[in-house]
């Protein structure tokens, strides 16, 4: 009970921190529109060229797989998440990781909580006005029913802690890796690519699809997404939710595993 | 580190000294549970500071000079609400606790401003509260001071006073600022390469370098070159100066000798004023620092 409070007010923290953050949501907002604009045109573009691609998917499917993924995919990367992930990630070159020892407050708790209130504004403030525009304007359809929607929410939320969870060890391995920025650079690299995020997964090379669904990067924004335009449907959705709280469980056991084993690796120099 | 071992009291506060480099963060970082010994063993109220990381973060109070306890972006008042409910403050507690923290440290006016727009000296203050906020039963300070101007040191060794003093908190000084440790601290720890060089009182540490202090005499006209005279006849190697009126004496020796050199002085002139100065406690540490403790 008490760790739930600790975690609440550490989320309702990041909720003050993040809108304390206007100018950077104004301008999370306006790139995420300004994106998710080019890429629907790009990839309306692509599709009439490609016979594969007009036979993977209908234009309106996939002008909603590719602003959904959007919406999706930056709910959790706006201005505001960046900042905290980059914070995580650089706290062991900075020496910051010392404020989050001396508290009594368990470490993947404190990250978890931070996301969490982070994911909270960014979803509103950024992921909804996105889908409203795109809503409002025809590019993007609805889901087929009203569960089909239940279940989008919650494949969006378990996407969450899957990200979340990925982020953790990433900021984990910074205690032995200290080049931040490099770690950062093969996150984004191999995230983009593989979550969906860019193009579906079934318009890869077969062999990159069928890689990219060994690791848990397609929990993240494939799954919401193909639940969304009615792909995953019924069974094979609340598959894809078990997946994807599979793989949330497993980085939460991972993150937890590496975390202990890598902290008595922790340096900070400097007073 | 090498064979580092002391002990610090309840109430005590405690001078953590070295050159840059001698131990003293990481000594207080392995006290604070963040860096993990490659070998030997601390105890905070009995618990080990590292395997029992979170039971220790509850007594522990932690000010690093150049991290944070608040949040840059928001007023340091959501920073406290958020530690209440990270150490599990009951709100009566806790307010009870900022209002006695507020009226040390003035944080009325600070509290509910931004973080960005606070001054140094503020943003220290409200930090210390931060820190504070618990009552935690040992704090470790690292350089509270720095950056400071004289008003905002004196107001910061003031409150590490009265704190310590009201609740019996035990404090861990590491600081540069040797004004600090002569103000706050009958003990001082000495650490230099690592290694623990002296463990003791400040005074027991000035007394060893009694031969350093000096006598400064105002006389009236007239008795200043005999009393010279007499001096360098006792005392050969000390160096005496005249200036005027102004007597200069030093390199005496002994504390029995200083005593000796006073009473001489006062039986020689006609005195207005006598006084025997310490020697600059820079000079005194950096002895220590550059030639240990014999």
């Amino acid at each position: 009970m008490r760790r739930l409070a600790t975690l609440t007010a550490v989320a309702w923290s990041y909720v003050k921190v993040s809108l304390a953050l206007r100018f950077g949501f104004f301008m999370s907002l306006g790139i995420t529109l300004l994106n998710t604009w080019i890429l629907v045109n790009l990839w309306g573009a692509i599709r009439q060229n490609s016979d594969a691609t007009q036979a993977a998917f209908t234009a309106g499917e996939l002008a909603t797989y590719i602003a959904v993924a959007q919406v999706v995919s930056l709910a959790r990367m706006s201005h505001a998440n960046r900042q905290l992930f980059y914070k995580a990630m650089g706290s062991v070159d900075s020496g910051e990781i010392a404020m989050d020892l001396v508290r009594p407050i368990d470490n993947q708790v404190l990250r978890y909580a931070q996301w969490l209130g982070v994911f909270a504004v960014d979803t509103l403030m950024v992921a909804l006005p996105t889908w409203l525009v795109f809503r409002l304007t025809g590019v993007i359809g609805d889901p087929h029913s009203g569960v089909q929607a239940l279940l989008f929410v919650l494949s969006v939320a378990l996407g969450w802690l899957v990200a979340a969870g990925f982020h953790y060890l990433m900021a984990a391995l910074t205690i032995v890796v200290t080049q931040s920025p490099g770690i950062n650079m093969f996150r984004v690299a191999v995230q983009e690519l593989l979550s969906g995020g860019l193009v579906p997964l079934t318009l890869l090379p077969a062999w990159l699809g069928a890689l990219a669904l060994v690791f848990p990067f397609h929990a993240m924004v494939s799954s919401p997404t193909l639940i969304y335009i009615g792909r995953l449907e019924g069974l094979d959705a609340l598959a894809a939710l078990g997946v994807q709280a599979a793989w949330g469980v497993g980085l939460i056991v991972a993150g937890r595993i590496l975390w202990l084993r890598l902290v008595r690796r922790v340096l900070v120099q400097g007073g | 580190m090498d064979d580092v071992s002391f002990d610090v009291a309840e109430g005590e506060i405690v001078g953590l000294l070295g050159p840059n480099g001698a131990g003293k963060s990481t000594t207080v970082k392995i006290l604070a549970g963040v860096l993990y010994p490659t070998s030997g063993d601390a105890r905070i109220l009995g618990l080990d500071p590292f395997k029992r990381r979170i039971d220790n973060a509850r007594n522990i109070g932690v000010l690093f000079g150049q991290r944070s306890h608040l949040l840059w972006d928001l007023p340091p008042i959501d920073a406290y609400a958020l530690l209440r409910k990270v150490y599990g403050l009951s709100q009566a507690d806790y307010e009870a606790r900022l209002r006695e923290l507020s009226d040390l440290l003035g944080l009325d006016e600070l509290m509910r401003q931004s973080v960005r727009t606070l001054s140094l000296g503020q943003r220290m203050r409200c930090e210390l509260a931060a820190a504070f906020l618990h009552r935690p039963r040992v704090v470790y300070l690292d350089e509270p001071t720095i950056g400071l101007d004289i008003e905002g040191k004196h107001a910061i060794r003031e409150f590490i006073r009265s704190i310590s003093q009201e609740h019996q908190t035990a404090i861990i000084l590491t600081t540069h600022d040797l004004s600090d440790i002569q103000e706050l601290c009958e003990r001082v720890v000495v650490l230099n390469e690592g290694a623990l060089i002296y463990d003791g009182s400040l005074e027991h540490l000035l007394n060893r370098h009694a031969s350093s202090r000096s006598i400064q005499a105002e006389l009236a006209d007239g008795s200043a070159n005999a009393t010279r005279a007499r001096l360098a006849e006792r005392w050969p190697s000390a160096a005496i100066a005249v200036e005027g009126t102004r007597l200069r004496v030093s390199g005496i020796g002994a504390a029995e000798d200083i005593v000796s050199a006073v009473s001489l002085i006062m039986e020689t002139a006609r005195l207005r004023s006598i006084t025997v100065l310490d020697p600059p406690i820079e000079d005194v540490i950096l002895s220590v620092y550059q030639h240990g403790v014999e």
